[in-house]
């Protein structure tokens, strides 16, 4: 029932002109569809974005489609260090230099061209820096751009940034946050309106895919930008199904209506997967990792210390009570770790030579709780002075692996006299109480960046404004606050893990488990390398066979 | 006039009502789902763009005044005007909701009647046995069911969506709306056979009630055929209380269908409704209330018309 569109006379007459300049120039003019350039790649996603527009989305749907849209100026290269500059590759900036340790100087790359034509300037670097650091818009990333004093324009294609102090994270600062953005297209609109402004859902970018169309709630569709000046996108298109959750998109890649969906999250769904036979399993670094935090301050009073978590080596037996790998074991069938510390397995030049996970000792942990004078009660609860060693956990009822792990941890913590009881609140509730202070522990998911100093510190720092547990160690502040100066990546990995230790002697939180991410991506997709940061990252290199495209692919060209 | 003053007055109370819930539950708006914290300037300026630190009372007035001139506020998590959200969602929602209570009315009517023509026998039996197991079975797992089947295993509809992002737009007038048909099957079927199953049973009790009337008896006894008897004397008895039936499934099909459009990933009010929910989307939440008011406003009327339209009494006394 496919409609043979004949061509509007416009595009008539443009072929014609282009055949006759190719003709002219000696040369065949370019197949839109030739070879390994007709792919369309359709990505089941749950959930719906809820605008393009970089510095104003919220979620890792509306990012994974906009960074199609708008480059860095350059890009962390996979596994490289964040610190110094020779872990990036060019993407806007074909060059750059340091003036001096606190002045950086980027050169555009002259063939970057806006989808409407225009060429990309440091002026739109200049004004990119500005609306990304403007607290009305919230923008991700926007703490970590507050050691950057200016943004200058030199001329058409230098900008030149000036850092408040030298360090040695700053390159990646001025690059990995920002996604540039058209001047001369939101220049005139009030930053206030950017939220909600209609270029949020018909953006016009610099990147490898332009926009073609947004049906709400339904699909965004982007399409290869021939004329990109990093090299033509070998997928012709990328489509995004939105489904209303994980098992709804799933069932778009199980019946083939969609190719890939970038997380499997749990063993039986990549078992489905991998039963299908056209699927194939991808697994890469995640970003993410899941805590139990302790809440050190009583929930009533927030000055006060709580009168059970307050103690360390409460805290110390409580990790110690805890089978964590089997756990992981159980829950993600040997797709996740227990990290050392508060770390994603993105992090993987952190996870070599990293202290030891404490382990898994009920006597050692009865040891501590007897010597602290918690001593079994009637009902085998440990009490102390009159209290129960009693809490409970908060977990988000929107989470199956989460409310499954506090099944468990209640379970196992019961074993040493813990009364632990759980608390199943929706994700805004849980927020709204973890920043208030109003809980005792709650298991927590957090996603990192390729670096930790951008959520270590205000995770777990004294004074951090994620540190909803009040937590305070001064031996792991100073740590930290090394590794974020320290200018070789031996030094900083050498701090970040003398942070984790001091951080597991005094632990703020149990840390639970680092997954793994699984995709499972359709067969006929080849050169499939996927990014933890980003598993869309290098999707421009994927490519369709010609003996394998399928009429989806073909449909319209 | 009287009618257009009721429908009124439920809507202001559905919104006013939606308005103090969604206020009053735990959880504060714009958290990003991935678990981090908003900047707290960030969020202090949303708080301030959006009036949310102004005391309820007033933040109701500004809502009320602006929404009688059209304007129902922006959405938070969608973060484009409510009234472009529900603009986009309603024609599906509309679409869904006719398609389900067609399959709902001709299989639902249909097996009625067959049953209590054939009243007692081993059909009317298996059949009472068959509707009542669909009743009984929740409507997503029958949705999940048809899914399996038609979708996974025999690749005959598509699992979900309203239509085919890819070839949608490139398809002949006619292969469109093939397209959007087969998208709208599964839903349509999962939702229309749920309250077929109930349609059917009652239909089957009204039925068999009519049978007993003497206006029946005297047709019989007048030699009028079982069939003529049935379909101009019995199921027209039964298509007054059906048709209230009718009018108070409209709501439920336009703003309840919520495990359905999930099931299915269809883009209704059913779905935006719950997302607005979970993300503490004020304006949206009270925008989707309004949408279901609306549909029991509206099936309220379509009930009377078309109990008008089977009772000449009805239409007498309006």
């Amino acid at each position: 029932m496919l409609r043979s569109l004949p061509p509007r006379r416009p595009a008539r007459r443009a072929t014609l002109a282009a055949l006759v300049l190719a003709a002219a120039l000696g040369c065949a003019p370019a197949d839109p569809c030739a070879g390994d350039r007709c792919g369309t790649l359709v990505i089941a996603a749950p959930g719906s974005p809820a605008s393009l527009l970089p510095p104003v989305i919220q979620g890792a749907l509306d990012r994974d489609i906009s960074d199609q849209l708008f480059l860095r100026l350059a890009d962390l290269r996979a596994g490289a260090s964040t610190i110094g500059d020779s872990g990036f590759a060019p993407q806007l900036a074909q060059s750059w230099r340091w003036e001096d340790p606190r002045t950086l100087t980027f050169t555009l790359d002259p063939r970057a061209r806006w989808h409407d034509g225009a060429r990309v300037t440091a002026l739109d670097v200049a004004f990119t820096f500005k609306a990304y650091a403007d607290s009305a818009l919230g923008a991700n990333g926007r703490p970590a751009l507050a050691r950057i004093a200016s943004v200058t324009a030199k001329d058409s294609v230098t900008v030149t940034f000036a850092f408040t102090a030298p360090y040695p994270e700053a390159f990646f600062d001025a690059t990995y946050h920002m996604r540039i953005l058209p001047a001369h297209l939101l220049g005139a609109v009030p930053r206030a309106e950017w939220r909600s402004h209609p270029f949020g859902r018909s953006p016009v970018g610099n990147g490898p895919y332009r926009f073609v169309k947004w049906d709400a709630e339904q699909a965004v569709t982007l399409e290869a930008d021939t004329s990109f000046f990093l090299g033509r996108p070998h997928l012709a298109r990328l489509v995004w199904r939105f489904a209303a959750d994980l098992p709804s998109a799933l069932q778009q890649v199980l019946a083939k209506e969609a190719d890939a969906i970038e997380v499997l999250v749990s063993p039986p769904n990549v078992a489905l997967a991998e039963h299908t036979g056209h699927l194939a399993i991808h697994p890469y670094p995640g970003g993410t990792y899941a805590f139990l935090r302790f809440n050190t301050k009583a929930a009533v009073s927030r000055a006060a210390p709580h009168p059970v978590l307050a103690d360390a080596d409460v805290r110390r037996a409580l990790v110690l009570a805890v089978d964590r790998a089997s756990l992981a074991q159980n829950v993600f069938g040997g797709r996740a770790k227990v990290p050392p510390g508060p770390m994603p397995l993105l992090w993987g030049w952190l996870w070599a030579g990293a202290p030891p996970v404490p382990p898994f000792d009920t006597t050692q942990a009865a040891r501590l709780l007897d010597a602290g004078g918690w001593t079994v009660g009637p009902g085998g609860v440990r009490r102390k002075g009159g209290r129960p060693l009693a809490f409970s956990v908060m977990v988000p009822s929107t989470s199956a692996g989460r409310k499954q792990y506090a099944v468990l941890l209640q379970e196992q913590l019961k074993r040493i006299g813990a009364d632990v009881t759980i608390e199943e609140v929706d994700l805004p509730t849980m927020m709204q109480r973890l920043q208030a202070g109003r809980f005792e522990t709650a298991i927590e998911a957090m996603q990192g960046d390729p670096t930790p100093a951008t959520t270590v510190g205000p995770l777990w720092e004294s004074g951090g404004e994620m540190n909803f547990g009040r937590y305070a160690n001064p031996a792991f502040d100073t740590q930290v606050a090394a590794a974020r100066s320290a200018t070789e990546a031996a030094a900083a990995q050498a701090a970040w893990q003398r942070a984790f230790a001091a951080l597991a002697a005094d632990p703020p939180a149990m840390m639970l488990f680092a997954p793994e991410n699984v995709a499972a991506i359709d067969r006929r997709f080849a050169d499939v390398t996927l990014r933890g940061d980003g598993w869309l990252a290098h999707v421009r290199q994927w490519r369709v066979p010609p003996e394998q495209l399928t009429e989806r692919d073909k449909a319209g060209r | 006039m009287r009618r257009a003053l009721r429908a009124a007055a439920l809507l202001l109370a559905v919104a006013t009502l939606a308005f103090a819930a969604i206020h009053a539950a735990p959880g504060a708006p714009f958290q990003p789902a991935d678990g981090r914290a908003l900047d707290p300037v960030a969020a202090a300026g949303l708080r301030a763009r959006f009036a949310l630190d102004a005391p309820l009372p007033v933040q109701y007035a500004r809502w009320l005044a602006a929404a009688v001139q059209g304007d129902l506020g922006e959405s938070f998590s969608r973060q484009r005007p409510v009234r472009d959200v529900l603009a986009a969602a309603l024609p599906h929602s509309l679409l869904l909701a006719a398609a389900a209570l067609l399959v709902d009315l001709l299989v639902g009517i249909a097996l009625g009647a067959w049953q209590a023509a054939h009243a007692g026998s081993r059909g009317d039996r298996v059949l009472s046995a068959f509707t009542m197991s669909v009743q009984a079975v929740p409507v997503f797992w029958l949705g999940l069911v048809l899914v399996l089947v038609f979708a996974q295993w025999w690749h005959w509809l598509p699992v979900g969506g309203a239509t085919d992002p890819v070839t949608h737009d490139l398809l002949t007038a006619a292969g469109r709306w093939l397209d959007r048909l087969r998208h709208l099957a599964l839903p349509a079927l999962t939702l229309g056979l749920a309250g077929a199953a109930g349609t059917a049973r009652f239909v089957r009790g009204a039925m068999r009630d009519a049978w007993h009337e003497d206006h029946v008896r005297t047709a019989r006894a007048m030699g009028v055929p079982e069939r003529t008897i049935l379909l101009r004397h019995v199921l027209r008895d039964a298509w007054l209380p059906l048709a209230t039936l009718v009018g108070l499934a409209i709501p439920g099909l336009i703003g309840g269908a919520v495990l359905v459009e999930t099931v299915f990933s269809w883009p209704g009010i059913g779905r935006v409704a719950t997302d607005a929910i979970l993300a503490r989307d004020h304006p949206l939440v009270v925008g989707t209330a309004l949408v279901s008011a609306a549909a029991v406003v509206l099936g309220g009327l379509v009930g009377d018309l078309l109990a008008a339209w089977a009772d000449p009494r009805v239409r007498r006394s309006a």
